[in-house]
């Protein structure tokens, strides 16, 4: 795919090797999958499997790349869009997040927070495996163990409590509570009234109110066939 | 195939996707952006409003950006897309001037020049680009607009739209449905009101620096927040005053600022350039009407072989990629007077070194044809500038018509300069130091005369008439009225008409400071005036 038909001088100076040869080595093009001058939005999904595209960063090298499209969520608010995974497969990890055009809900529409999940990917300050603290408390000292290590550790210390009836000394903490009812249940279950998120500032005199009217923590609307809907508020999936 | 954008700003709700999506897909690095949105508030309580508008490459139909490429690093494809290859690129940053649009930066990793290329990479296999595909809003609308069925020429068909900047006829090919005037235009909504990112002017990138840290940023930032903030209390007085609302559209959301792309090795090597062209116009024309020795002639070819090899160190210095600097020879893009300067300036150079050395054998023949080939090669030199300024289609001020002939003029005065402090050691006859001191003079008034029709004849656009009173009246004054005008014209024509033995010598060492200085307000202003 030379992006350009080298003049004389050009030539020349390629041939004499006093400037690098661009105009070599362009393997074969991929094959469009629309009929030309038609774009689409999203590969098919018959091709998720083993999708070929071409690198960006490339740029007019049009270096091939293999991916493995894996849908998964979005996770940066309560909404839960769809995300589909580029995966790489040479290097198995993910290049980048597109919309899903098959989530029921975002239908591969996605706010700035969708792409942008690759950078927590790839945060530097990321947590990659569990850490148990040395020394002493805010020492800031660390140390990596494995993941046997730290839930049987976690376990008996919970089991310990429950054994001796100190229910209120256990406390579930999560970022976003993305299980939907099954933490809920588990700590229901111990007996144990400690279930904190980050919820329980953000959504939770809604939630709260779903929870005692309907048993249900969210309902997701179904907004496409609604015939009125009253909005009280700028945002049709969190309600801010 | 004509590839098109619709930006739909009933639609656009400003939240960015565009800009992630983008950075995403083109791994694009911290600090710069190839899509963009620009947020405008405007009104007045309770009827405000605030306005988006997806700002990025306009794909024009007459890219200024491809013409004045020298190497063919920026092409218009077949189905209508600005495409680049950035293995191409050597980093002169032309294509930064060229753009009325603010679409191009120069990428920090590979220090060549980037922007949208409507994911031609995508394209190219029948997907959308990738901003066009995240937007919740379906606001951007990609598509051949040379198919009456698309979706964007069903739009193009039915709306009214508008441009960026249609009086540059770059015939544009990114079109807002209710495009609002005072987004699009950024004189409406000067940058001078403090927004994100409004303090972030030291540039990102090429021109942020290697050595400027965090704290040598926040100092400058906190300087231009505080001009900023003089600014605004300058306009409120006057709004005060005149009785007309201060409230104006604001910027309160943009990209940063690129900062000053072409630096002091420009503003300096169109000093060298003209100091080697003007060393050898004086004497080689002069000899054609006075009997000149040989001694000047070969001090003039001297001087003008030294200077133009600085000019190409200056040059391939300020390049991105130095190491490309062959390119801009061996790549030619013809329509680029980048490329024609480079050629001009190398033959020029060959034809001193001959001159050089046939005066050296002392083949006076072959100096008799030299001569006039060098004289035509010098003006070229020096004048060629002017055209490449032209083709930079983004900076208003450099379009005026008598930029060739300040070019000119100050190459001759250059020139001139030169003998004025070689009169040192040269020590030519009494008459022609008379006639030398008579025609620097006769240059400095009609140097004078070129500024002034330069400064005052009508600006037929906003930018240049800012550009005009920055030089004036704002921040270059001093620098134009002391360095320029005083020391650089007024004081050597005095001190000429005084003709004192041995102020020959310091009126030329003035006159080449005030070219100096000059030349370094005239290239850096007019980058000092928003694009987008």
């Amino acid at each position: 795919m030379a992006s350009h038909k080298p003049s004389f001088i050009e030539s020349i100076a390629e041939k004499l090797r006093l400037i690098p040869n661009l105009h070599v080595g362009n393997n074969a093009a991929l094959p469009p999958i629309t009929e030309p001058g038609d774009l689409t939005d999203y590969p098919p999904p018959e091709k998720w499997d083993d999708w070929v595209e071409y690198e960006a960063k490339s740029g007019q090298r049009r270096e091939k790349k293999s991916y493995m499209i894996v849908p998964t969520t979005c996770f940066n608010c309560e909404a839960g869009c769809g995300l589909l995974s580029y995966i790489d497969k040479e290097t198995f990890t993910v290049r980048k997040f597109e919309g899903n055009p098959y989530h029921p809900g975002s239908r591969g529409r996605n706010c700035a927070k969708g792409p942008a999940t690759i950078n927590q990917i790839n945060d530097t300050d990321r947590i990659l495996y569990p850490l148990k603290r040395k020394g002493k408390r805010g020492g800031g000292e660390w140390e990596r163990v494995t993941w046997d290590e730290v839930l049987d550790d976690i376990a008996a210390k919970i089991r310990t409590a429950l054994k001796e009836d100190r229910r209120n000394e256990v406390v579930y903490h999560v970022g976003r509570p993305g299980h939907e009812g099954f933490m809920d249940r588990i700590l229901q279950s111990w007996g144990v009234d400690g279930h904190n998120s980050h919820t329980n500032i953000c959504s939770a005199g809604a939630r709260f109110g779903y929870a005692i009217w309907q048993g249900y923590d969210r309902p997701s609307p179904d907004h496409a066939n609604a015939d009125f809907i009253l909005l009280i508020s700028a945002h049709l999936e969190a309600g801010h | 195939m004509n590839f098109g954008f619709v930006i739909d700003n009933r639609k656009c709700i400003g939240c960015h996707a565009c800009t992630v999506a983008c950075k995403a897909e083109h791994e694009v690095p911290v600090g710069v952006n190839r899509t963009w949105v620009k947020y405008i508030e405007k009104g007045t309580f309770p009827d405000t409003r605030r306005l988006f508008s997806v700002m990025r490459c306009n794909h024009c139909a007459d890219a200024p950006c491809v013409e004045i490429c020298p190497v063919t690093a920026l092409f218009t494809r077949k189905d209508g897309i600005v495409d680049f290859d950035n293995r191409r690129c050597i980093g002169c940053k032309s294509c930064t001037q060229a753009c009325p649009y603010d679409a191009l930066y120069m990428e920090p990793e590979t220090e060549t020049a980037a922007k949208c290329n409507y994911c031609t990479h995508r394209v190219d296999i029948g997907l959308e680009p990738a901003c066009v595909n995240v937007c919740p809003e379906h606001a951007i609308v990609s598509g051949d607009m040379d198919n009456p069925n698309t979706e964007i020429s069903r739009l193009l068909a039915r709306e009214t739209v508008s441009v960026r900047k249609p009086e540059k006829g770059t015939r544009p090919k990114l079109f807002y449905i209710d495009g609002d005037r005072a987004s699009l235009d950024p004189t409406a909504a000067n940058p001078d009101t403090d927004y994100m990112w409004s303090s972030q002017s030291s540039g990102v990138g090429h021109f942020a620096g290697r050595n400027a840290d965090a704290l040598v940023r926040i100092e400058r930032s906190e300087r231009i927040s505080a001009e900023s903030e003089e600014a605004g209390h300058f306009r409120r007085a006057a709004a005060l005053r005149t009785g007309v609302s201060a409230i104006q559209p604001r910027r309160v959301y943009d990209a940063p600022s690129k900062g000053v792309l072409w630096g002091w090795e420009v503003s300096a090597y169109v000093w060298t350039k003209a100091i080697a062209a003007g060393a050898f116009l004086v004497p080689v024309i002069g000899g054609y009407f006075v009997d000149l020795s040989y001694q000047m002639k070969q001090f003039g070819a001297w001087v003008a072989v030294i200077f133009l090899a600085i000019t190409g160190i200056l040059l391939i210095k300020d390049l991105g990629r130095p190491d490309r600097f062959l390119y801009v020879l061996l790549r030619p893009q013809w329509r680029s007077w980048l490329t024609r300067g480079a050629y001009v300036i190398t033959i020029y150079g060959a034809l001193l070194t001959v001159w050089i050395v046939a005066n050296y054998l002392a083949r006076d023949t072959l100096l008799a044809y030299i001569e006039p080939v060098g004289i035509v090669f010098a003006l070229l030199s020096a004048v060629y500038t002017a055209f490449l300024f032209a083709q930079a289609k983004g900076r208003d001020f450099w379009q005026s018509p008598v930029l060739g002939l300040h070019m000119i003029i100050h190459s001759l005065m250059a020139g001139f300069a030169v003998y004025l402090i070689g009169d040192l050691w040269l020590k030519p006859n009494l008459g022609i130091g008379i006639v030398f001191g008579f025609l620097t003079s006769a240059m400095i008034v009609i140097n004078l005369i070129t500024h002034v029709v330069e400064l005052s004849t009508t600006h037929a656009t906003e930018d240049a008439h800012k550009t005009v009173s920055m030089i004036t009246r704002g921040r270059f004054s001093y620098q134009f009225w002391l360095g320029v005008i005083l020391a650089g014209n007024l004081v050597p024509l005095l001190l000429l008409m005084i003709g004192q033995s041995g102020s020959a010598a310091i009126s030329g060492l003035l006159i080449l400071i005030g070219l100096f200085v000059g030349e370094r307000i005239w290239v850096r202003a007019p980058q000092l005036i928003p694009l987008s």
